[in-house]
């Protein structure tokens, strides 16, 4: 049950920057089916780049939502490595989706 | 059985500045502690170092043994901060889902509510808003809550209803309160404190706020 309640407030946490990650997700994927393996090292730095963008704007912008957590329990570094994780294992996922998909 | 939250050894500099040096602030459950000074005294900064969130030469202790992250222990200590921190599209709902609190007695206790959880917590007036998240911080299981500003924003009934609200509460947690709306905090402070020149100052009765230059009674 507690288990189930951090993920929830975790997933709630990854909602505020989901679409833009996607979005970045998105273009990479398209740029690997059109440009092959040979892309694949800006790609992944580029990906990497824009997660860093992504939590320097959150903890700019967003960083009053952290007492949010911690009064239940889930802390900035426990938010952070479960999304930025998820994010780029997802990201390392859909790659190797589209290299077997072409 | 009676838990203690202890605060000293304390010191905080900004720039050279030393904003807090002499501290010595205990809270006891069953009991509201008021904390006052004036704007820039480092009110909000000794709750954030209580709360671990700002880093500082401290010794924080629960029923003495020493806590320095209490922010990782919501069991013991919970922090209402001066902003709004609820993110805004978070239905009513939800929040008190997440705190695990009922909604219906909440909107008994306030019935402008009752039509209200599934509002997103963003479309609620100021007042709205800032009643929902001290409700929620104070309501919650925890062995102590620090509220900072809760009157802020509050009409004067709210304002009515907070000051029953936290009378009741303190029954099942110790409150640590700090607002610049002193009277009221004086009105349910069980012990106060004052913050002045760096130092925290027990008052032994009303007059002493004054003698300590913090407000003219």
């Amino acid at each position: 049950m507690r288990v189930l309640k951090t993920i929830k407030l975790i997933w709630t946490f990854y909602l505020g920057f989901l679409l833009y990650s996607m979005l970045v997700t998105g273009c990479c994927l398209f740029f690997f089916y059109r440009y092959g393996l040979g892309v694949f090292t800006v790609l992944f730095w580029f990906k990497i780049i824009t997660l860093g963008i992504s939590y320097h704007f959150v903890n700019e912008y967003k960083q009053r939502e952290y007492y949010y957590y911690r009064n239940l329990g889930v802390s900035k570094f426990l938010l952070w490595s479960v999304t930025l994780s998820f994010d780029f294992v997802l990201f390392i996922f859909l790659i190797i989706q589209a290299y077997q998909f072409k | 059985m009676i838990h203690t939250l202890e605060a000293d050894s304390i010191r905080l500099e900004f720039d050279g500045r030393i904003i807090l040096s002499d501290i010595y602030i205990t809270c006891e459950t069953g009991k509201i502690t008021g904390l006052l000074g004036r704007n820039g005294q480092g009110k909000s900064c000794l709750m954030k170092i209580i709360y671990g969130d700002l880093p500082s030469e401290k010794s924080v202790r629960f029923d003495n043994v020493a806590q320095y992250e209490a922010f990782k222990r919501p069991d013991l200590l919970l922090y209402l901060p001066q902003f709004n921190f609820i993110p805004a599209r978070l239905s009513l709902e939800r929040i008190f889902k997440d705190f695990e609190l009922d909604y219906l007695l909440f909107a008994k206790n306030f019935p402008e509510f009752e039509s209200r959880s599934r509002s997103p917590i963003g479309n609620l007036s100021g007042g709205q808003r800032r009643l929902v998240e001290l409700y929620v911080i104070v309501k919650s299981k925890s062995q102590f809550a620090m509220l900072d500003e809760p009157f802020t924003h509050l009409n004067p009934i709210q304002v009515q209803q907070v000051r029953e609200l936290l009378l009741e509460e303190k029954n099942n947690k110790g409150l640590l309160i700090t607002d610049h709306m002193f009277r009221h905090v004086t009105g349910i402070s069980d012990s106060l404190y004052v913050l002045a020149n760096g130092k925290t100052h027990l008052t032994k009765n009303i007059g002493d706020i004054e003698n300590v230059g913090y407000a003219r009674l």
